[in-house]
């Protein structure tokens, strides 16, 4: 009798709670916005120790938890490169499958996701599956002619940039980059790339992707000594490369051909030694400031080396502004797109993410345990 | 005296290596180069990789047959910016032609010159891959040595 009163006590108790908790619905799947808040980050997981299955997350910089930093994921098969638009709701992934997984008829495709769902929307096959699936490099995948065109790299050995078109949603064709690699936004509707010859060559296309022009620079990158480090931060329509042993090169992409501008040092005061370095080493803000990843004690070989510092760049002036002492050593620096307050994230070298206030230099939290592996490369969301 | 045995055979070592370093020491020089900048994709025989990489064995020596085709060996992108000096690029070239494709050489070739590479290798190409079908094709309509090895799928270039 008592143990029947307790029993139903409890179950009354148990009802009355029950009442208060909303049962909640199960299998809700929600949208994220058309335009990422400013301080989201897409992170590119190369997933270097089985790079059959990298992946894109997407994530809030600001938030303070797991749950609320991780908005959600997508693929990206093979060390795969990508971009944003800033025009439509979408998101490209250059990438290869096999029909087997790790074996097979090679497809390499450009796949078209849905910013919103993250769902892939559509696709465009690159016929000659000679795709660069090499570490991810921003350059390896470039947009231009007002995000109409994409140029993806390719390496086969031989190098070439194939040519999409992503309105019409159609492969146009290859421009052949001999000797030279990559894709640097240039003139009205084409590119320039750095080559092995210590040379740029800048190629305009006709709108329907072929080749109307091109020009090669003089040989000014002296490969065997201090190189140009092959990916620059670039302001408005001026690239900045960095150099091996700290110099900053300008080049001028406004034209239709590069030209080659000022050589300024990045080691301004009593900095001997200091070295640009990491993978990747040199971006900018919305409004324009330079931050550049460096390693005290640098030696001929130091140049992928992880950053203790970051420098910060005024490109009017030429002069450093600001050193950000890192705390935890970095690989990849990258930056949130707003000028008010951005964020700087920071792939340190046990692949977390610490974000920063950019100007300031002040740590504020680390993002990790999200599932990444080796987040080499993470970009400001748009 | 073992001490003067001694001199005599370092005399003779440094003798030795005079004599090698003049017959065979640029050759040891172009293999080393071969084995830095070019066997990465071409491969350690030369052989190269089916619709990827030109096969340079028993092949690359038909380029001799015509000025043009001479012309493309330096103006290639791999030969032209190969991180070594003219007179290595030269050495290299020659090297290659010599021990890869000896058989398929023009009758009294001559030997790349160091100014002839240093020239060639300051207008690099800039559509390879079209201009080596141009060349070939053109060659083979003369050659019918090299028509049968083009036809040959297993041994396709």
């Amino acid at each position: 009798m008592k143990n029947t009163l307790l029993a139903g006590a409890i179950l009354t108790f148990a009802a009355a709670a029950q009442a208060e908790l909303k049962p909640e619905q199960l299998g809700k799947v929600l949208t994220l916005p058309e335009k990422y808040p400013p301080h989201w980050i897409i992170v590119h997981d190369a997933t270097f120790f089985h790079m059959l299955d990298g992946r894109q997350y997407v994530i809030d910089a600001d938030a303070e938890t797991l749950p609320e930093q991780v908005k959600g994921m997508f693929n990206s098969s093979f060390i795969a490169t990508v971009n944003q638009s800033s025009v439509r709701p979408e998101m490209y992934v250059a990438e290869t499958y096999y029909t087997r997984g790790s074996r097979g008829t090679r497809t390499d495709v450009l796949t078209i996701y849905d910013k919103r769902t993250l769902e892939p929307v559509d696709e465009v096959i690159l016929p000659n599956n000679n795709r660069y699936s090499g570490m991810p490099n921003q350059y390896a995948h470039t947009l231009i002619d007002n995000e109409r065109l994409v140029l993806i790299f390719n390496l086969n050995p031989a190098t070439s940039l194939s040519v999409v078109d992503l309105e019409e949603r159609k492969y146009l064709g290859e421009i052949p980059i001999p000797g030279c690699s990559l894709a640097f936004p240039t003139g009205e509707r084409g590119f320039t790339s750095i080559c092995a010859g210590g040379d740029m060559y800048s190629v305009q296309l006709n709108a329907d992707g072929t080749m109307a022009s091109s020009a090669r620079t003089e040989s000014f990158n002296d490969i065997d000594n201090n190189p140009l480090f092959e990916k620059p931060a670039i302001v408005g329509s001026t690239a900045y490369f960095p150099t091996f042993l700290g110099d900053m090169v300008e080049v001028d992409l406004s034209g239709p051909a590069a030209k080659v501008g000022e050589r300024w040092s990045l080691r301004q005061g009593d900095d001997d030694g200091w070295r640009p370095g990491g993978m990747t080493y040199a971006i900018s803000d919305a409004e324009g400031q330079l931050y550049v990843l460096a390693h005290p004690a640098g030696y001929d070989g130091s140049h992928k080396d992880p950053g203790v510092e970051v420098w910060l760049y005024d490109p009017a002036t030429r002069k450093r502004t600001a050193r950000h002492p890192l705390k935890t050593p970095g690989l990849s620096i990258a930056l949130t797109r707003d000028a008010e307050a951005p964020l700087m994230i920071v792939t340190n070298i046990e692949m977390g993410l610490d974000v920063y206030d950019a100007k300031s230099g002040k740590y504020l939290r680390t993002v990790t345990g999200f599932g990444q592996e080796t987040p080499f490369v993470v970009h400001g969301a748009r | 005296m073992p001490g003067q045995t001694r001199t005599v055979k370092s005399i003779l070592a440094a003798a030795l290596l005079a004599v090698s370093l003049s017959a065979a020491g640029d050759d040891h020089r172009a293999k080393i180069n071969y084995m830095l900048y070019c066997q990465g994709c071409h491969l350690p025989a030369a052989e190269g990789l089916e619709d990827k990489v030109p096969r340079m064995s028993g092949f690359v020596g038909y380029f001799t047959h015509s000025d043009e085709g001479r012309r493309f060996l330096i103006q290639v992108p791999g030969s032209a910016t190969a991180p070594v000096n003219d007179e290595q690029l030269a050495e290299l070239m020659n090297w290659i032609l010599r021990t890869y494709s000896a058989d398929e050489l023009a009758d009294g070739f001559e030997p790349y010159t160091v100014a002839e590479v240093a020239e060639l290798r300051q207008t690099p190409d800039t559509d390879p891959a079209a201009r080596r079908k141009q060349i070939l094709e053109d060659l083979s309509k003369k050659n019918r040595q090299l028509r049968r090895s083009l036809a040959q799928p297993a041994t396709s270039p």
